[in-house]
């Protein structure tokens, strides 16, 4: 495809990659990169999605368009992981967080920042972080 | 096929650590259990589904015929099935599906697992891969984690507290000290459940299922032949199922589980009944604000009224609806497959009046209510006597 500038590099989403990466998911990986979050919207009828998904789960059309979202966030449920999966044992105790954005749409990440339990209803933005050269999370700080 | 479905045999294994027994020597306890108050033998069972959420737990593949050829039927048709913690009723629906379609008479659904071969760390990394692997295991939420999600949410919307949440495991280990096939025989006191280590805040070690190893077995045959198994059939009086988003953040609600409400009412309607007319029932107390989420979902309770309900003991025998006094699976334990054969299992005897000291007196309809992942599978039966 021709204009975009791609780097011929995958990216990786989350802190842990159980499934064989696919170019959706590198894709969100560079946007967030760059600072966007990229959901996107079925052109026959509308419906939006975040995370992206390769074709519309309500029509099965498969022309998506991009929009980026929003980063807003209100808390909508949290946790604290105490006893973790093995992958993330030397990570405990760890915050994650549903967040909801505009348009109903929303989010589960890591919240991190706080200094006391966050509260239900509390305001949060979503940011990126690059973990390593071709791994990226997002996560909810306090707005 | 016109006639009604019913159950008219159910073994159980002992629940818990089983060390030095794999799968196939579960399955065969719980057959085995099965067989003692059986009139017929095994060459009268024409096929069996065989439920088991898991396979690298075990380590076997395509597990369901190491069990098959272990009990017996190799030669006769099998079916694995598997909807995550809702394996075990997705089996008995799997099996009642085949006699409405006439395929078979009579037909064994045997629910088994095997999860204490790996460490709790290893086991919590499985499950949590139940979770969306490409966007929400990558940030290590557990299975108590997304439970532990609507707790925040129950808490906030309706005042839930954490001793209501402990009150239900203390119930559930108050009943599974009564059952000797239950994994953890303890009663727990209520400033102990509230004190506990945490595990995903505000769900401490006794707001959690257990982690366990067993096999729950029952046969189902088409009515008119009932009598040549036993004297005392269980009539499958309605089932219904639902799901949800993938995605947790995705749910429209945090506080209740959609597929359950679904579940639920087309159950209720299939059977003719309504929630005041079950007697006792069983629920998919995964953590302990599943049990309080679930006796709304079913409409026990009002909405935010289960909390209060379980704190006030309305879930004891005794109290307006009798809730998994066999000990959930919070003490009885929590074997992926089997736990929705062993809610049946224990159904079936509380209609027969065999449980006990945990007997709920003249018990004539009963519920099981099965829950896989956060809600992506719920089935829900309804039991009677007649
Ligand atoms: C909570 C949990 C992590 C605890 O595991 P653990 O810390 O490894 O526990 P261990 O196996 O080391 O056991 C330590 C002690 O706690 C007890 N114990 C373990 N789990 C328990 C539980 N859920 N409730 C009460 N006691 C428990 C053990 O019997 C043992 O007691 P002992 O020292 O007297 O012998 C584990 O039980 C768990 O993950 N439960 C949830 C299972 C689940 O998610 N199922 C799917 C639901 S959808
Ligand atoms: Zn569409």
């Amino acid at each position: 495809m021709e204009g975009i500038n791609v780097s011929e590099q995958e990216y990786k989403f989350g802190y842990v990659t159980y499934e064989e990466p696919v170019p959706l998911t590198s894709e969100f990986a560079k946007n967030l990169l760059e600072g966007k979050v990229i959901g996107n919207q079925c052109t026959k009828c509308g419906a939006k999605y975040l995370p992206p998904r390769n074709g519309c789960s309500k029509c099965f059309n498969r022309d998506l368009v991009p929009f980026e979202v929003n980063p807003e966030a209100t808390l909508r449920a949290f946790t604290v992981i105490h006893f973790a999966p093995e992958s993330f044992t030397d990570k405990a105790p760890y915050i994650v967080a549903v967040g909801q954005m505009e348009n109903g749409l929303g989010v589960l990440a890591h919240l991190v920042g706080v200094t006391s339990m966050p509260k239900v209803g509390m305001q949060m933005k979503l940011v990126a972080q690059k973990l390593d050269q071709d791994r990226v999370v997002y996560k909810f700080v306090k707005a | 096929m016109d006639e009604n479905v019913v159950i008219v045999g159910g073994g159980h294994s002992k629940f818990g650590k089983r060390q030095g027994l794999g799968i196939r020597e579960l399955a065969f306890e719980a057959v085995e259990s099965l067989l003692n108050d059986f009139k017929k033998g095994m060459e009268d069972i024409e096929a069996s589904v065989i439920g088991i959420a898991g396979e690298e737990f075990s380590g076997q593949g395509a597990p369901a015929a190491v069990m098959q050829d272990e009990i017996g039927m190799a030669g006769k048709p099998t079916l694995r099935v598997e909807s995550a913690c809702a394996t075990g009723t997705a089996a008995i629906k799997a099996a009642y599906g085949w006699i409405k379609a006439g395929f078979y008479d009579t037909v064994l659904v045997l629910g088994v697992e095997k999860m204490t071969s790996v460490s709790s760390a290893r086991a919590t990394e499985l499950m949590a891969r139940a979770g969306d692997v490409r966007w929400e295991s990558p940030y290590g939420c557990t299975f108590p984690g997304y439970y532990a999600l609507f707790a925040s949410a129950h808490m906030e919307k309706y005042g839930t507290t954490k001793e209501m949440l402990s009150s239900v495991g203390v119930k559930a280990h108050h009943y599974g000290a009564k059952n000797p096939l239950a994994h953890l025989q303890k009663e727990v006191s209520l400033s102990e459940a509230m004190n506990a280590v945490p595990i995903a805040h505000p769900l401490n070690l006794y707001d959690c299922s257990l982690i366990s190893d067993g096999a729950s077995a029952i046969v189902l045959t088409r009515e008119s032949l009932a009598k040549e198994f036993t004297d005392t059939p269980i009539k499958i009086k309605g089932i219904g199922s639902g799901s949800d988003t993938m995605q947790i953040a995705h749910r429209e609600s945090l506080t209740s589980l959609k597929g359950a409400k679904i579940a639920a009412q087309k159950a209720y309607k299939m059977a003719g009944v309504g929630p005041n007319d079950i007697d006792v029932a069983e629920v998919h107390d995964c953590f302990t604000i599943a049990e309080i989420i679930a006796t709304e979902d079913l409409e026990f309770f009002e909405l935010g009224e289960g909390g209060p309900a379980a704190l006030d003991q309305q879930t004891y025998i005794g109290g307006k609806i009798p809730v998994n006094v066999d000990g959930g699976l919070k003490s009885k334990g929590h074997p992926l497959g089997a736990t929705g054969v062993s809610q049946a299992y224990e159904i079936r005897k509380q209609l027969l009046g065999e449980a006990g000291p945990r007997q709920v007196d003249g018990a004539q309809i009963g519920l099981s209510h099965n829950v896989g992942q956060s809600g992506q599978f719920v089935n829900v039966i309804i039991y009677g006597r007649d």
